[in-house]
């Protein structure tokens, strides 16, 4: 069974918590490493940060509109983790058991690959892997 | 209060607002950019009574494509003759309107003040309303590069982080969320493309503080 977007989302936030950028990138790293061959799945285009789908803004906003997942109140809210609420942890079981065990394996090594280390060594990375989606990058220069 | 700006590049303009409004102790949201016609966009700065009364004479005026050097003269009346039209005030009222067209590769940009006084001005950065001193300032730097040397999403990125700084310096007056217009064609950015130009703004300030940490000790 094809998994949804917001299935990705749910798998990724079971394994750790994370903010806007590293959900981003993450997302985009198991698009990328899986020979950027998966249906229905997000569309990446080089932005000025590099890898972005406009979509996961409006898949977020969705999925705090279902209760599903949630930040904690700070100034910065673009710089605060996304957290699974306890309807988020149930739908996210559900999800699991959509997923087959390579892609929940893939899941959990990205998750625990991005959540660990900081946005600029995540930009680097991400710009190393996949030039192709620095191009319009601002900070491509910068972050080498 | 509010806070207008307007940054041309190398093949179109910018124009950007703060989305905070005033009314007594009240703070509530707005747009303050709207579209004037196919080609121009208008942005308000001001008392909001003023403000929505021009727009509406605005609404019903004729040939609005003809161009901003043509319907010059013809705004500048709608504006002086809204002001008469309100009640009288202990404090006057203020407004400052900023039309913003591109038209063969010139960006045109006319600031109509609540007396009817008029300035155009071509292909230069431009801000209005409580924060114009300190976006002037923020924009400092990037004069040069103005218009020629930046594209569409710089101007925007420009546009996001200038909006944004004096947000968070000012205490009174300007508040989000941050609205991005561009023309040609007069287009607002959608809720999405928003969110990505915040993303890039807020990773372009962390890579600032670490690239300031990183420097020679």
């Amino acid at each position: 069974m094809t998994l949804t977007k917001k299935d990705w989302l749910l798998l990724l936030l079971k394994q750790s918590p994370l903010d806007r950028i590293h959900i981003m990138k993450a997302l985009f790293l198991i698009w990328h490493r899986t020979g950027r061959k998966i249906e229905d799945y997000f569309v990446f285009e080089p932005y000025l940060y590099g890898p972005c789908s406009f979509e996961v803004y409006s898949v977020l906003e969705s999925m705090e509109v279902d209760g599903w997942i949630v930040q904690p109140p700070h100034p910065m809210p673009q710089w605060v983790n996304y957290y699974l609420t306890e309807s988020g942890k149930k739908e996210s079981e559900e999800a699991v058991k959509r997923a087959s065990p390579e892609t929940l394996r893939l899941i959990e090594i990205m998750s625990e690959e991005v959540s660990q280390i900081s946005f600029y060594e995540l930009l680097r990375k991400v710009y190393t892997e996949a030039p192709d989606f620095a191009v319009n990058s601002m900070f491509k220069e910068v972050i080498k | 209060m509010t806070l207008v700006l307007v940054i041309p590049f190398d093949n179109g303009v910018v124009l950007a607002s703060d989305g905070q409004v005033t009314m007594g102790l009240i703070k509530t949201r707005a747009k303050k950019i709207k579209k004037f016609s196919e080609n121009c966009a208008l942005g308000a700065s001001g008392d909001l009574p003023f403000i929505q009364l021009v727009e509406n004479e605005l609404i019903s005026l004729s040939e609005k494509e003809k161009g901003l050097c043509n319907l010059r003269w013809n705004l500048c009346n709608k504006v002086k003759a809204s002001i008469e039209k309100l009640p009288p005030s202990p404090q006057p009222y203020s407004g400052s309107f900023v039309f913003v067209e591109h038209k063969e590769n010139i960006t045109h940009i006319l600031n109509i003040r609540e007396n009817g006084l008029s300035v155009m001005l071509e292909n230069v950065p431009f801000a209005t309303g409580i924060g114009e001193q300190f976006a002037y300032t923020l924009l400092q730097k990037y004069q040069d590069l103005i218009p020629d040397k930046i594209n569409a999403k710089l101007a925007m990125m420009l546009a996001y982080k200038i909006i944004s700084e004096t947000i968070e310096t000012i205490s009174i007056g300007v508040g989000p969320p941050v609205d991005i217009w561009q023309l040609p064609p007069v287009k607002n950015l959608t809720k999405n493309e928003l969110a990505g130009v915040e993303e890039t703004y807020l990773i372009l300030k962390k890579a600032e503080i670490e690239m300031f940490l990183r420097g020679p000790k």
